[in-house]
């Protein structure tokens, strides 16, 4: 069976790590795994995303109505690619919304994580929400906030891995002094995580 | 990248990227170059990473300083028999063509791969074209992956092809390939060239003389030729059989998408599949047998039809009736990158069963969020201080992160070509056109190709500031290293332009605003080219690098001091809209105070102009719009809060420009009674003020001189109907009816009513109190009655009253035409502003004009300019002359007066003028007018009322309420105890206005803070400072009864307005001010509810927005 997993978000987000860290994990079941990313100009603040394919052969995109999971540090990036997802298809949301700099001081209207979450719930979407900076907050780093997502990923059950094998991936593919606080918020994002649906 | 060196077996993800780097190693390079540039970068920097950890004995890596070296010493490395690898984004191949092309005549010796990493969809570059063509160009054999793990089979079997053919091979990639992570499988390690590290000199074949080359070309066409029939087989060519008579020809990414889209729909076995890998020369007999077999073929290939039209010529040549779909039939797009999705939507063409997106929802739009320069980033502080010195340049910029000063605040980016054109298109524009060019380029970029460009520049006398935007690092592409620092050898920028022979050079760290201003202001100033080179480092690189960065201190606002003004909570704000030009003003201000040392006395609560004025108009406020140009937004301010503006635009007594800051720094105070002229002049439009939503209540105004035209503006503002009784037969009180025009123009006081009067106000001339109508009967038909009734009664002088020939200046002044004054002598008696006007009116009626005042010069109480251009019409003065007798002798008035000492002080601090014995003197006159003032004429009116007088006459009020002794009836003005002001009679209107207001809303009658003086802070030392001088309004009598001076244009009067406005240090701080914001767009700066705010997350302490704050509210703070 494959797994059709994008992930959203803003430049600085670790949007990469959460896709490097869940095709680490399909590598380490031993399924098949393609990923793609940017790089270079569009993480100044732009957008980022990643797709993430698991046993599904090595095409790197991900087409319209083909995701089974949409992972998102921010609200509106979410929305953008709110069509990926197939009928059924879950949401993990990091309680999160950046104004996109040249809005702010505007009245211009951007959504809000509940706006966001009203949409995915009325079009049928699981939503998997998460304080993602809070708990990276506590975990002593903001840059931890991409792990409390993966406890959430966990949590939902869409994918076929258990925190053992998050914790494992996530040790990989981490180095340094931040390692430990990202297990922290991995395991506080599996557990402080709540799910919404219509 | 421990793992890259590991043996087999052993798999990982990898980016394909670093799966070449591995395939590389594999195959025993020993040699690699590049230059970094996305989505190629981490190709040399794995290699480079490889390199430093000198795990791969022998291994050599080289950041090149462009694509153009990085061949160049791979062909060194080649000929000298090893193998070696360049990798270079599409565009650097441009760069590298000359050596690219060559290179494929010239062969190899030891095995070569050039990876050229296309970017359809432009994710990162200025175009996306297809590199695939320079295969074709060059005669090079072009291998394309598909998968991680094909490039690294392929990289390893390419070495050895290369070799067997004696050629380079072009490995192409494009974005969505070079950055996609898959696992691969290590090989094990090939032996390197045993040969490798001799050159043997073979000049037959190695130096192109037209003779060799000419022999090489078909040497090269017959290599090809023998690559063809390997590109037929696997790995470098796929067949996978179809069932039907549909079959697809896929490259690169394609190939996997049409795979995808195959397995999704399960509908393999209906269409054949033809992978091609090896896309140069394309095996012309496979595709043949393919058309052949399924005569109806898409082809999936992103960018231009490089595949499709070879197969038509196939298909053509051999004559074969197929039909081939792609982009000539438009079944796919030929610009941008592939998705699923429209690969699908071609493919059904082929195979109807696929249906594309049928179950998905459509997302909404949401706000587009294109890449910012990042907080702390050293090219923001740039950018604002060039900008800050030269506002409107052409902007050449170059490729580089520093193109994201495209966006606002900046859009600092007007033409980008290509690596080095900033210097070149920016050199040839400024003598191409008249205004300046401002050339940025990044360090690694000026390396790169700037060298040769600003050599062109200095060698043809182009005019270019040439900003080279010094990071330390090619932040862009990854922070590599390059020859300005962190290789071998560290090059000095600056040194190589005074080399060349920069007119100006200097090397400034943008964040030191003074040093940093003054270098953009001299070399703009500075005729041929200059460098500035700009040195910050990249507040990323440190950090992604691995080197320190830790961020020591942070910055935050200080809620008390931003956005903050002395009248906001009075309720005197503004309440102007933020204006981004106006922000410019002040923050210029700040950063060029700092540049001349000015010790300001900076965020003044209140500025002093503003705490001067009796309605505490915010004049530091209209000054900073007109400094900005924006002559409407200055009215408006104006306007909001003076109903009277051209009144006071040219009789105001100014008490701003004496509070002006300017004066304790031994400078003239700014002309800010000129400015408001100048804002009147060029914004004025009627309806600033609306009426307010309608109350039902009624109020009387008795008097329609500035105090009651002033009330009723505010009154109908505040939403209360508004009739006007006027005694006389036009509205405007006593400056309508004696002041002279030359100093007065009516026709602008005209306007000020006129506006008034459109808001809606009942006016009823000709109705005098007391004559037509009483108090009483207003009382009973209105809600609150005003009282504005002046002084009108001439004050008595002594001996004076009933002698022929002395006549009341006041009336004089209304009629000066029933006089004829030619030749005759005037005597005037007073020193206030009615006594100039009269002595300037009859003196320029042809009398010969004496003023007589019992003080001195100095304690004259009307207007020193007033005084001084009196005297230069040619009015003489008595000072110290007080008169005591009058008499009227054969026509001629004789007048004895007292000479005066002052002798201690009166109550209102000027000198007690007191007879000196025995010091009199007689004059004789023609005529004399007496100006000493008047008094109020309430006591005749109001008798009966109830309403309680002072001493003097005046009517009584409270002045916390301005109500008189009558409930519901209130008094301002000259005629209730005013000072005698035009101002002031404007804030006894309006503050009573207020005070109507409050009573007929809530019952009680308040004057609301914002009437009360304001007490004036003054805390600063006067700092060294070079005084200018007023550049407008030196002779006031140049500007009298005209808007501006004879000889004059209106864009002589505007320019000069911007500029003596531009005089105004912006002493007081500012509630509308968004400066941080607006100046350095810094994405760690949002709005919050209450001003703007720092995240505290994104801050890196850079401190570019302290720098420019106007209110000094942005403060630095230590973090651990």
């Amino acid at each position: 069976m494959a797994f059709r997993i994008q992930i959203v978000g803003v430049g600085g987000h670790g949007v990469i790590l959460v896709a490097r860290v869940l095709s680490q994990c399909a590598a380490d079941a031993g399924m098949h795994c393609v990923m793609s990313e940017v790089h270079g100009m569009s993480q100044r603040g732009g957008i980022v995303h990643s797709s993430v394919v698991i046993d599904g052969g090595d095409a790197p995109l991900i087409g319209t109505g083909q995701a089974d999971l949409l992972v998102a540090s921010e609200a509106g990036e979410a929305l953008r690619q709110g069509g990926l997802l197939k009928a059924g298809g879950t949401l993990v949301l990091n309680e999160l919304t950046v104004l996109p700099p040249h809005m702010v001081g505007t009245d211009d209207a951007y959504p809000s994580v509940d706006e966001v979450t009203r949409w995915f719930t009325e079009h049928g979407f699981r939503v998997w929400r998460v304080q993602g900076s809070r708990i990276a907050e506590d975990a002593g780093s903001i840059r931890v906030m991409n792990s409390a997502m993966l406890g959430t990923i966990v949590k939902s059950g869409v994918l076929p891995f258990d925190m053992k094998q998050m914790t494992e991936a996530l040790i990989t593919v981490t180095r340094g002094r931040l390692r430990e606080k990202n297990i922290a918020a991995l395991h506080r994002g599996f557990e402080e995580c709540r799910m919404e649906a219509l | 990248m421990k793992d890259l060196a590991k043996q087999p077996p052993f798999s990982t993800l990898l980016l394909t990227n670093q799966a070449i780097v591995r395939g590389a190693l594999e195959a025993g390079v020993t040699f690699a170059a590049t230059y970094p540039g996305t989505p190629a970068s981490e190709i040399g920097d794995t290699f480079y990473r490889v390199f430093r950890s000198g795990e791969i004995p022998e291994f050599r890596f080289e950041y090149a300083v462009n694509e153009k070296a990085a061949i160049e010493t791979v062909i060194g490395f080649s000929q000298a028999g090893h193998r070696a690898m360049a990798s270079m984004k599409h565009v650097g191949l441009n760069v590298a063509a000359d050596a690219f092309m060559t290179f494929a005549y010239l062969g190899v010796k030891g095995g070569t791969v050039i990876v050229s990493a296309d970017d359809p969809g432009c994710h990162s570059s200025q175009n996306e074209q297809d590199n695939r063509l320079f295969a074709k160009l060059a005669y090079m054999p072009m291998i394309e992956p598909a998968t991680p793990q094909e490039a690294k089979d392929l990289v390893v079997a390419a070495y050895p092809l290369s070799e067997d053919l004696a050629v380079p091979i072009l490995l192409r990639l494009t974005t969505r390939i070079a950055h996609m992570r898959g696992i691969v499988d290590f090989g094990p390690f090939k032996s390197r060239p045993e040969n490798r590290g001799v050159f043997v000199k073979d000049p037959y074949n190695l130096v192109v003389l037209p003779a060799n080359a000419r022999r090489l070309h078909p040497k090269l066409l017959k290599k090809l030729a023998r690559a063809e029939a390997i590109f037929g087989k696997a790995p470098f060519a796929r067949f996978t059989p179809g069932e039907g008579k549909v079959g697809i020809i896929a490259t690169g990414v394609s190939r996997n998408y049409v795979k995808n889209i195959l397995q999704e729909y399960n509908i393999g076995a209906q269409a054949a599949l033809l992978e091609m890998a090896g896309t140069n020369p394309l095996p012309k007999t496979v595709i043949a047998d393919f058309l052949a077999k399924y005569p109806k073929v898409l082809i999936v290939e992103e960018l231009q039809p490089f595949v499709e039209d070879q197969v038509l010529a196939i298909a053509g040549g051999k004559g074969l009736g197929v039909e081939v779909l792609g982009k000539h039939t438009d079944d796919l797009p030929e610009v941008g990158e592939f998705d699923i999705d429209t690969v699908a939507r071609a493919m059904s063409r082929l195979i109807p069963d696929i249906k594309v997106g049928s179950e998905s929802v459509q997302a909404p739009d949401v706000p587009i969020r294109p890449p910012v320069l990042c907080p702390g980033c050293p090219h923001r502080a740039t950018y604002a201080m060039v900008k800050e010195v030269i506002p409107d340049a052409i902007w050449s910029t170059d490729i580089g992160c520093y193109t994201l000063g495209i966006n606002k605040p900046f859009e600092m980016a007007d033409l980008l070509v290509c690596m080095g054109a900033s210097v070149t298109a920016g050199g040839a524009l400024s003598v191409a056109q008249q205004k300046p060019v401002v050339a940025f380029i990044g360090d690694s970029t000026f390396f790169h190709m700037g060298l040769s460009g600003l050599a062109n520049a200095i060698f043809n006398r182009h005019n270019l500031l040439l900003v080279v935007l010094d990071n330390t690092t090619t932040a862009m592409t990854g922070f590599q290293p390059n020859p300005g620092w962190g290789g071998q050898a560290t090059i000095d920028i600056e040194k190589i332009a005074q080399a060349m022979g920069a007119a100006f050079t200097a090397t400034v760290d943008p964040y030191d605003t003074p040093r940093m201003l003054n270098a953009v202001k001299q070399a703009a100033s500075t005729p041929g080219v200059s460098v500035i080179v700009s040195k910050s480092p990249c507040v990323q690189a440190g950090e992604k690098s691995g080197f320190t960065a830790r961020i020591t201190t942070k910055y935050r606002i200080e809620r008390s001091k931003c956005q903050h003004c002395g009248n906001l909570d009075a309720g005197r704000h503004c309440r102007m809209p933020i204006q981004r030009d106006y922000t410019s003003v002040r923050v210029n201000k700040r950063l060029w105070s700092m540049d001349v040392k000015v010790d300001m006395p900076k965020a003044l609560e209140n500025p002093p102009c503003t705490a001067a004025c009796p309605i505490n108009l915010c004049a530091q406020g209209y000054v900073g719009y007109v400094a900005a140009g924006d002559f409407e937004g200055a009215f408006e301010l104006v306007r909001k809060r003076l109903p009277l503006p051209s009144l006071c635009a040219y009789v105001c007594h100014h008490p701003c420009e004496d509070a002006c800051t300017l004066n304790a720094m031994g400078d003239d105070p700014v002309a800010i009674r000129m400015l408001k002229r100048a804002a009147i002049h060029f914004g004025r439009r009627g309806g600033v003020l609306k009426p307010g939503e309608p109350t039902g209540k009624r109020v009387a105004v008795v008097g329609g001189g500035p105090a009651g035209l002033s009330a009723a503006s505010d009154l109908i503002e505040a939403g209360h109907g508004v009739t006007i009784f006027e005694a006389s037969d036009r509205l405007g009180g006593i400056p309508e009816q004696v002041i002279p025009e030359f100093r007065l123009p009516r026709e602008e006081y005209e306007k000020d009513i006129r506006d008034i009067v459109d808001m809606g106000v009942d006016v009823k001339l000709n109705r005098a109190m007391g004559r037509d109508f009483s108090l009483q009967d207003l009382q009973k038909q209105y809600d609150a009655v005003l009282l504005c009734i002046g002084r009108t009664e001439p004050r008595r002088l002594a001996g004076a009253e009933g002698v022929e020939g002395v006549v009341d200046a006041m009336a004089f002044l209304r009629d000066p035409d029933a006089l004829d004054l030619k030749g005759r002598s005037v005597g005037v008696i007073g020193g206030g502003n009615t006594a100039m006007d009269t002595a300037r009116q009859a003196r320029r009626m042809g009398a010969e004009v004496m003023v007589f005042y019992r003080r001195d010069q100095a304690s004259m109480p009307a207007l020193p300019e007033e005084v001084h251009a009196a005297m230069q019409e040619g009015v003489t003065f008595e000072f110290l002359a007080s008169p005591r007798s009058f008499e009227n002798r054969n026509g001629q008035v004789e007048v004895v007066f007292d000479r005066m000492e002052l002798k201690g002080t009166d109550a209102d601090g000027r000198g007690r003028p007191v007879p000196v014995q025995g010091g009199d003197f007689v004059r004789s006159m023609d005529m004399c007018m007496k100006a000493i003032g008047e008094r109020s004429g309430a006591a005749a009116v109001l008798q009966g009322s109830g309403v309680t007088l002072d001493k003097g006459g005046s009517i009584q009020i409270d002045p916390d309420t301005m109500m008189t002794s009558v409930d519901g009836v209130f008094a301002g003005g000259d005629g209730a105890m005013g000072q005698g002001t035009v101002i002031h009679a404007v804030r006894d209107g309006k503050a009573a206005a207020a005070a109507i207001d409050a009573f007929l809303k809530t019952g009680k009658a308040v004057v609301p803070d914002q009437y009360k003086p304001v007490k004036q802070e003054k805390t600063f030392k006067p700092p060294r400072f070079k005084a200018q001088g007023r550049l407008i309004e030196q002779d006031p009598i140049e500007w009298e009864g005209r808007i501006f001076p004879e000889g004059w244009t209106r864009e002589t009067f505007k320019q000069k307005a911007v500029e003596e406005a531009g005089r105004c240090i912006q002493c007081g701080t500012c509630a509308n001010c968004t400066a941080c914001i607006d100046k350095t767009g810094c994405p760690a700066i949002i709005m919050g509810p209450q001003g703007p705010e720092i995240l505290e997350d994104q801050c890196v302490g850079c401190g570019l927005c302290a720098l420019v704050c106007p209110n000094d509210a942005i403060i630095k703070y230590k973090v651990e």
